[in-house]
């Protein structure tokens, strides 16, 4: 006869030592076993699912606000040149007057 | 089968005798949905089973396709996503150098007019660019 060995904790222990009967009938009852293995893998599976669904939605949301970003940046960097541009002339011209 | 159940660092132990045509079913099923027979055994000798509507074959295919579509709509996205942030951190550094300089030049311009005796500008719109851009939001890439 062949041989598999488990190990749990000292109360795990005493609490199979508790239900051995149970145990037992649990061991015969391979229908239980799959229904409670196909019950466990659907609950595993939705909780998959959900956790991607929720982590696509942040990502979207996150993609959307960088694709706003971008046109804002876009936007901003040209207000920036310009008025860079128009204050160098008018400091320009200011120091002029200044020094004049 | 013998299942010996032991107690960490103790000599305790349980022992079950199985026998081997239920352990092969034991190991069918636990391969037919995916678990390992030590995920098992812990089920049969402390969780027990679960009672309750047993989910049907067609749901769960429809969840593993609806894993599969999500998952590769992720990836799709990731590969896209990345990319743009990158460029984005780089947009806003850019920005924010611009930033820097017309700061200077808006506080000298200031000044310019002030011993002309000239009215002021109005920088406002330029000025909340500016702090927008010095913020620390900008320091690194956005999460």
């Amino acid at each position: 006869m062949g041989k598999v060995e488990i190990e749990v904790t000292t109360e795990e222990l005493a609490r199979i030592r508790e239900h051995k009967r149970e145990i037992e009938e649990r061991f015969r009852d391979i229908e239980g076993l799959e229904r409670t293995l196909k019950i466990l893998k659907y609950r595993i599976l939705k909780e998959r699912e959900e956790r991607l669904r929720k982590k696509l939605e942040e990502m979207k949301a996150h993609y959307k606000e960088l694709l706003e970003f971008e046109v804002k940046a876009k936007e901003d960097r040209e207000f920036f040149m310009r008025l860079r541009k128009e204050l160098s002339e008018e400091n320009r011209k200011l120091r002029e007057r200044l020094g004049g | 089968m013998k299942v010996v159940v032991r107690a960490r660092g103790s000599w305790r132990k349980v022992t079950f005798k199985v026998p081997d045509e239920v352990w092969e079913r034991i190991k069918e099923v636990c391969k037919k949905h995916g678990f390992r027979v030590d995920e098992a055994l812990r089920i049969i000798l402390l969780d027990g089973y679960i009672d309750g509507q047993t989910p049907d074959d067609d749901e769960i295919e429809r969840i593993k396709k609806r894993i599969d579509e999500l998952e590769k709509e992720l990836y799709e996205l990731e590969g896209k996503w990345s990319p743009l942030r990158f460029k984005m951190y780089y947009s806003a550094l850019d920005n924010q150098n611009l930033a820097i300089q017309l700061s200077g030049m808006i506080a000298e311009n200031k000044r310019l007019r002030k011993m002309l005796g000239l009215p002021q500008r109005d920088f406002s719109k330029a000025e909340e660019l500016i702090r927008y851009y010095m913020s620390s939001a900008f320091g690194e890439p956005k999460e």
